[in-house]
């Protein structure tokens, strides 16, 4: 294998050819030596470090620009503050979380939070933002708490509806007498006036209060849907509760066992387009039928509407 | 050679200093141009730093790893910027019979004519049949040494450079 042939011919053509072959340059050293440099290594890694800090600053600018500096101090703990007093933190609240929407940069100013119960009732303060991030102690806990939170407050009127009524001094108990109060306020708006039947019980007393309107039938009005909405102030464990409704009529009890009393209330479709709405109450004992609103609406039904006096 | 493997400078100035010569000679010898067989020696040397962990003491000496990086740098260069020569139909290579002795003494003339000849023929052979025959005649490179610098085990290169021999022979017959 290691023979080698003579071949001179060939030797010495490929003599001939090579013989004047370049030299190796001079600076061949030179320029190796300066491609063997580490410096332009260290110059392409010192432009990449460059860049990237760039593209941080940047990076912060942008966000500087976008999310005040102010917002993001104390972020991470917030504070509840409840009707009922207590007061919550609640710490590892994302970033996205300070930065939301909801809670607003511009408010510098807060009042002092108060430490005990809200002196506004029905009031619930919902958000509560830092102003720094000094700890305090919440519920027996050292928590990051704000010296001086940032109270928002949101007012909720619970009784802006009337089936949402709560009362504010009784939970407990619903007078039925407010059902005639609020058909009253109802006819006095609709100018409806309330006609006094004048009908004596089987008994013979005097203490039965009956009271019958004559509302028209509309349907902005919605009466019926209305006495419903009424009639659901009342749990249904009230004494005396016993409610019937239909498309034509709606029928409600109620017994007021502080007062005594028991209250009736029966609301008719009538011929003419017309709602015919009796309302009674007398004592408990008292026996009363509904013979007197049946009276008046045959006397109503019978009747020309125009000569009624409203 | 630990100073090379330890990327100190003066390790790899050495080892320029004293390759350098050799490793362009080989490489200027098929690249017709300064600058590229320069540039190609260069790349040459920067391979062999990086890798010179790869190198083996055992299989071959230094020269001749360094010429084994600069044969396979040149030959893509070559393919990337020569254009495709046609080679000599193998065929009618290989239906002449023609023994070894017969070769030698074809190629062993000593006429004017035919030196002149085949030096025109070498620059026809395509870049790896003139880079063997340049190792081996010109450098005078046992084909085992060869072997290792082209990458081809020595039976098949042997074949090669009898083949490319005979290729020679025929077109001086032409």
């Amino acid at each position: 294998m290691n023979e080698r042939y003579k071949d001179t011919d060939l030797r010495e053509a490929l003599r001939r050819k090579y013989a004047d072959s370049p030299k190796l340059p001079a600076d061949f050293m030179t320029k190796m030596r300066q491609q063997t440099k580490p410096e332009p290594a260290r110059k392409v890694t010192l432009w990449r470090w460059v860049a990237a800090a760039a593209c941080l600053i940047m990076i912060i600018g942008i966000g500087t620009t976008i999310f005040p500096l102010g917002d993001t101090k104390g972020s991470g703990t917030s504070v509840s503050k409840r009707t009922d007093g207590s007061l919550t933190a609640k710490q590892g609240k994302s970033e996205s979380d300070a930065y939301s929407p909801i809670v607003r940069p511009a408010r510098t100013v807060s009042p002092p939070c108060p430490d005990s119960q809200s002196a506004l009732p029905g009031l619930v303060v919902q958000t509560v933002r830092t102003n720094d991030n000094k700890a305090s102690k919440v519920d027996g806990s050292v928590t990051k708490a704000p010296a001086q939170p940032i109270v928002e407050p949101v007012a909720v009127d619970e009784n802006l509806h009337y089936a949402a009524y709560v009362p504010a001094e009784d939970s407990t108990y619903q007078a039925p007498s407010r059902m005639d109060e609020f058909i009253a306020k109802m006819a006095d708006y609709n100018k409806v006036k309330a006609v006094t039947l004048d009908c004596i019980p089987d008994d013979g007393g005097s203490t039965v209060v009956n009271t019958a309107y004559v509302f028209e039938d509309k349907q902005e009005l919605d009466l019926f849907g209305r006495l419903l909405q009424a009639a659901c102030w009342y749990d249904s464990k009230t004494p005396g509760y016993l409610l019937t409704f239909s498309h034509q009529q709606f029928f409600f009890t109620l017994k007021d066992l502080r007062k005594n009393e028991k209250y009736l209330w029966i609301a008719e479709r009538i011929i003419g387009g017309r709602i015919l709405l009796y309302s009674t109450h007398s004592p408990i004992e008292a026996n009363v039928s509904s013979a007197c609103f049946q009276e008046y609406r045959e006397q109503l039904t019978h009747t020309n509407f125009s000569t009624l006096q409203f | 050679m630990e100073a090379v493997r330890r990327g100190r400078r003066e390790g790899q100035d050495a080892l320029v200093c004293r390759y350098a010569e050799r490793v362009f000679a080989m490489i200027v010898r098929q690249v017709s141009d300064v600058m590229d067989a320069e540039e190609l020696a260069q790349d040459t040397f920067m391979k062999a730093f990086s890798h010179i962990d790869s190198y083996d003491p055992n299989k071959a000496s230094l020269s001749t790893w360094l010429c084994r990086i600069a044969y396979r740098l040149t030959l893509d260069f070559l393919k990337r910027h020569h254009p495709p020569i046609i080679p000599i139909e193998d065929s009618e290579v290989w239906q002449t019979d023609i023994s070894d002795e017969q070769l030698e003494s074809e190629l062993s003339s000593g006429r004017e004519e035919r030196i002149q000849r085949l030096q025109e023929i070498i620059d026809e052979l395509p870049d790896e049949e003139r880079m063997l025959l340049t190792l081996h005649y010109f450098e005078d490179r046992p084909l085992t040494e060869i072997a290792y610098i082209t990458g081809i085990e020595p039976g098949p290169l042997a074949n090669r450079l009898y083949r490319t021999r005979k290729k020679l022979l025929l077109k001086l017959k032409d």
